[in-house]
């Protein structure tokens, strides 16, 4: 059992227009959900090459804030830092996007 | 009173700065989004003065009536801004929408200062609001604009999806900078806009494109139109404020000088420039300025058209409200006055700064012809939230 735990927080009021998550395996679109704000989802039973795609946009406010943070083990998962954003991610814009790059052990 | 007003105001003001000062251990992170928050900044600069002059979504420092006999220094924010100064938290956008009141309930407290700078009296009040343009509540989800913003978001996520793996599959020994460009495009882009900007086609490289639907290049021009619509449709949405002060002195007691106002904006719709319908009404009571001491108690009705003649990118830089007053006195008239008293008045308000507002108020009596002007400036401060 290979799971990976996606966290996103919204501050500074509510997402504009939501956030919504995309997750890809060999370019093929297996999950996707989109969230009026902050959310926590976690993948099950993952086994081979995949992508991740957070975006979306923050609240409509000086004081927005997103935080994208992928939790897993590393023994399990091997995040491909080279060609994927920060974990965590911190985004102060309106729009914001994480993309992340993994594959099972 | 005069030394605990000025500790109140200090501790406010330290409140505000030193909470900057815990910011600067993240130097390096607040550099890298500076640019961003100076375009974020942009979205509450397009909020109108008129509005701006009704609610504290911030900390707002008033200065009113400069070389009148009244001058006032006024500090004005919400219930919200104080708790979450206690508990960041509540920022959380569940805990955040949860906080209805609290965000809605306006809380003021200030001083009127004698000619020479001496304090006269202590104000205090609070209001609440209805607020349905508020931006951080009311969002676009369910607009027509959010529809085109997620199939141009669909359509990109899709093209990155297949283009990582057909470089992958291709065994492109450059298939991590290849991917990062395209990251980076996509970063450049929400970094110095406080709205949605639609990448151009031409922006990415050319072993991108054929990955992109053949919808894309219509994105732009679909998105630009109606987002603009969606925004203003919040924007003109109903604005309603009902508040209380109370004035003390030396000698006087609660209930001595006391105001009861409300305020309801609602905008119109309109093509060139931004209009508003400004309905303000207030019950006032006071001590009577001369000398001899009774009570003058006065209603006053306003009605008026909020217009933005001059504005540049959608952010506001001169606005007029022409508008019509009514004053009845019940009681406390000074000597040669009239208890129904009818004005015609305009309101100027200057942008002199990206904050600083200067409103300069003209008012026609139209019973005895005279004109009278009162200056004002309002200053509004950041939200000391720290990220």
């Amino acid at each position: 059992m290979k799971n990976l735990t996606l966290n996103v927080t919204v501050s500074g009021g509510l997402a504009d227009y939501g956030i919504t998550y995309r997750l890809y395996k060999n370019g093929q679109l297996i999950q996707a959900k989109k969230y009026p704000g902050s959310f926590e989802k976690t993948f099950t039973n993952l086994d081979g090459k995949y992508s991740l795609y957070i975006y979306g946009t923050g609240p409509a406010t000086n004081e927005r804030n997103v935080v994208i943070q992928l939790m897993f083990d590393e023994s399990e998962i091997d995040l491909i830092e080279s060609m994927s954003s920060d974990n965590p991610l911190e985004e102060s814009t309106y729009e914001i996007s994480g993309d992340y790059y993994f594959k099972t052990l | 009173m005069k030394k605990l007003l000025i500790v109140l105001c200090a501790l406010l003001s330290y409140d505000l700065f030193c909470q900057k000062s815990e910011i600067i251990p993240k130097a390096e992170e607040s550099r890298k989004n500076e640019v961003k928050k100076i375009a974020s900044e942009e979205a509450d600069d397009k909020k109108s003065a008129n509005w701006q002059d009704v609610i504290a979504n911030y900390f707002q420092l008033a200065l009113k009536d400069l070389g009148g006999e009244n001058q006032k220094f006024e500090l004005k924010t919400t219930l919200f801004n104080l708790k979450a100064q206690a508990n960041k938290d509540l920022w959380i956008d569940y805990n955040y929408e949860k906080e209805k009141f609290s965000r809605n309930f306006q809380i003021e407290a200030g001083l009127y200062l004698k000619d020479d700078n001496k304090v006269n009296a202590f104000t205090y009040g609070f209001g609440w609001s209805f607020n349905g343009r508020d931006r951080s509540i009311n969002t676009l989800a369910d607009t027509k604009s959010e529809v085109i913003f997620s199939h141009y978001e669909d359509d990109i996520v899709a093209a990155k999806a297949k283009y990582a793996y057909y470089l992958d599959r291709m065994e492109d020994p450059k298939v991590s900078e290849k991917v990062k460009i395209i990251t980076d495009i996509k970063d450049k882009y929400k970094v110095n806009e406080s709205q949605i900007k639609i990448i151009p086609l031409t922006d990415f490289p050319e072993d991108f494109r054929p990955f992109l639907s053949e919808q894309y290049k219509s994105y732009e021009e679909d998105f630009i139109k109606q987002n603009k619509s969606d925004i203003e449709a919040i924007e003109r949405r109903l604005y309603f404020f009902i508040g209380v002060n109370n004035s003390l002195s030396d000698g006087s007691e609660i209930l001595d000088n006391y105001k009861i106002n409300a305020v309801f904006l609602k905008g119109i719709k309109s093509r060139n420039v931004k209009l508003e319908i400004d309905f303000r009404n207030h019950y006032k009571v006071s001590d009577s300025t001369a000398t001899l001491v009774y009570k003058r108690k006065e209603f006053a009705s306003q009605l008026g058209l909020n217009i933005s003649v001059m504005a540049k990118n959608e952010i506001s830089f001169l606005e007029i409200k022409p508008n019509f007053e009514y004053r009845k006195i019940f009681s406390g008239l000074i000597i040669d006055e009239k208890s129904n008293q009818f004005f015609a008045n305009a309101d100027v308000r200057v942008r002199i700064l990206k904050n600083l507002w200067v409103p300069l108020i003209l008012k026609y009596d139209v019973d005895n012809g005279k004109l009278f002007g009162f200056l004002n400036i309002s200053f509004n401060f950041k939200t000391a939230k720290d990220k």
